[in-house]
């Protein structure tokens, strides 16, 4: 299929998503079951003009950024460790099988119920973002090339210059990978813990407020500000992803 | 190069055993002989890359591989990856630049230096490998089959480009290859391995200046060589 016709079924799929909408908004004819596309837009304008919006966007931002940065570090420095001393990667594997298994659900209720609330979307997003950015690293540096390894020694290419030439422009394309999946699941756990906990600002409190008013034109309103922050990030790093790979 | 009383087994394999070579300084040493007989063990274990179970190596300090396969950084640009290896022996960038530049210059890429590897032809990017190797002085140079993966139709322009180099900054070069007339055109000597223990056979000057020989000559030590390996 060309680029063009492929741009053109997914337009015309997206079109008919909405169509669907709108017709069985018109056939229920409920606003509190499912809301017109018209009252969902006129919804989500004045959720973006009112002041809280940023607040609320901010702080939901602000709780994935910690977690994504909390992420970041932790998952380096164990993947390092694994590589460098087998026993660091068995050792954890049991944690990473859990944290695979266990549903996000119960995460965020246990963790409800041992933190204090404001801990809870970040401990959660981190349990549930870690074993995607630590897969990911540890595998890259498992895959490190054993011929150019041979050739940096051969060439006097060590330690730090090492590191700057060889071990990081190799790691690049799977930490941005890594950056781009656990963030979309640090976005889908933070909020969903938001929903849980109802701290003062966030997308999820918001989202919960209005569904326990029944607004629910409100509650697509505030969740499609949650999908904006997943393409938001997902389109940073994809722009990234296109850069660093221009010597492909 | 002395190489004397070398040992080196794997497992119950004994690769060397009591191995003793000398090898010409500032001259081309084609190494030959049937895979397995450790012809690529032996450059790693005078490059440092292996260690050997026992015996010497003299003159092993700063020996330079060229490998099979080009082996560059595909994410540096042809230039970057030969101004890399300068990196901790050129201090001013400006220098490295230029001897970089000279080097790939005499290598005829003098058109490509800001491409990156995936965009160069398997020629181009041996030839990148053979500049990277010759921007360095290293007393010594290891080559394990260089030519043997690309296109016979390239492998004569890229050889006589490799002369040329060579002739600029003559190094001790040990040249191992499968291929007998490529030893016959390029080698100063040719040494010639049998296999477990390794043992050499056979070992002969070739008469005429590597420079100006002509394919008969060439074509002379590759039939001796085939005779030898044929007994």
């Amino acid at each position: 299929m060309s680029k063009r016709r492929e741009r053109i079924v997914f337009a015309l799929s997206c079109l008919g998503l909405l169509a669907l909408w709108q017709a069985l908004s018109m056939a229920v004819d409920s606003p509190v079951l499912v809301p017109s596309l018209l009252d969902i837009v006129k919804e989500a304008w004045s959720v973006i003009r009112s002041k809280a919006f940023l607040l609320n966007l901010g702080s939901t931002l602000l709780r994935g950024a910690e977690s994504f940065a909390l992420i970041a570090a932790v998952s380096i420095a164990l993947a390092v460790a694994s590589h460098l001393y087998k026993w660091v990667s068995v050792a954890l594997r049991p944690l990473l099988l859990l944290s695979k298994a266990v549903p996000v659900m119960s995460i965020i209720l246990l963790a409800f119920i041992w933190f204090s609330s404001a801990a809870v979307p970040v401990f959660s997003a981190f349990l549930m973002g870690f074993p995607i950015m630590y897969t990911q690293v540890f595998s890259a540096l498992e895959s490190l090339d054993p011929q150019l390894e041979q050739m940096c020694l051969v060439y006097g290419i060590t330690g730090k210059r090492r590191l700057r030439h060889f071990v990081i422009p190799s790691l690049e394309p799977y930490l941005i990978v890594g950056s781009r999946q656990a963030l979309s699941v640090i976005w889908k756990a933070v909020i969903a813990s938001e929903v849980l906990t109802v701290p003062g600002l966030g997308v999820g409190s918001r989202i919960q407020l209005a569904q326990v008013q029944l607004e629910t034109s409100r509650v697509l309103a505030w969740t499609m500000a949650a999908v904006l922050l997943t393409a938001l990030s997902d389109g940073i790093f994809e722009i990234l992803l296109k850069r660093k790979a221009s010597w492909r | 190069m002395e190489i004397r009383g070398l040992f080196k087994s794997f497992g119950s394999l004994e690769v060397f055993k009591d191995f003793s070579l000398s090898i010409r300084d500032r001259r081309i040493t084609a190494l030959m002989g049937p895979s397995g007989c450790g012809k690529t063990t032996l450059l790693n274990m005078i490059s440092g890359l292996e260690k050997a179970d026992k015996g010497t190596i003299e003159a092993s300090d700063g020996a330079l591989f060229i490998f099979q396969e080009p082996r560059l950084l595909p994410w540096k640009t042809a230039l970057e990856n030969v101004e890399i290896v300068l990196e901790t022996l050129v201090e001013s960038p400006l220098e490295r630049r230029a001897r970089a530049i000279e080097s790939l210059e005499m290598m005829r890429l003098g058109d490509k230096l800001d491409s990156y590897p995936s965009h160069l032809s398997g020629g181009q990017r041996q030839r990148v490998a053979l500049a990277r190797a010759f921007c360095l002085p290293a007393k010594v140079l290891l080559m394990d089959e260089p030519f043997s993966s690309l296109d016979s139709r390239l492998v004569d322009s890229i050889m006589k480009d490799f002369l040329a180099m060579y002739q600029k900054s003559p190094r001790t070069a040990i040249f191992v290859t499968h291929d007998g007339l490529q030893a016959g055109r390029l080698a100063d000597e040719v040494v010639l391995l049998g296999s477990s223990p390794c043992t050499v056979l056979d070992r002969f000057i070739v008469p005429s200046d590597k420079a100006s020989r002509s394919l008969a000559d060439a074509l002379k030590a590759h039939d001796r060589i085939e005779r030898v390996f044929e007994q």
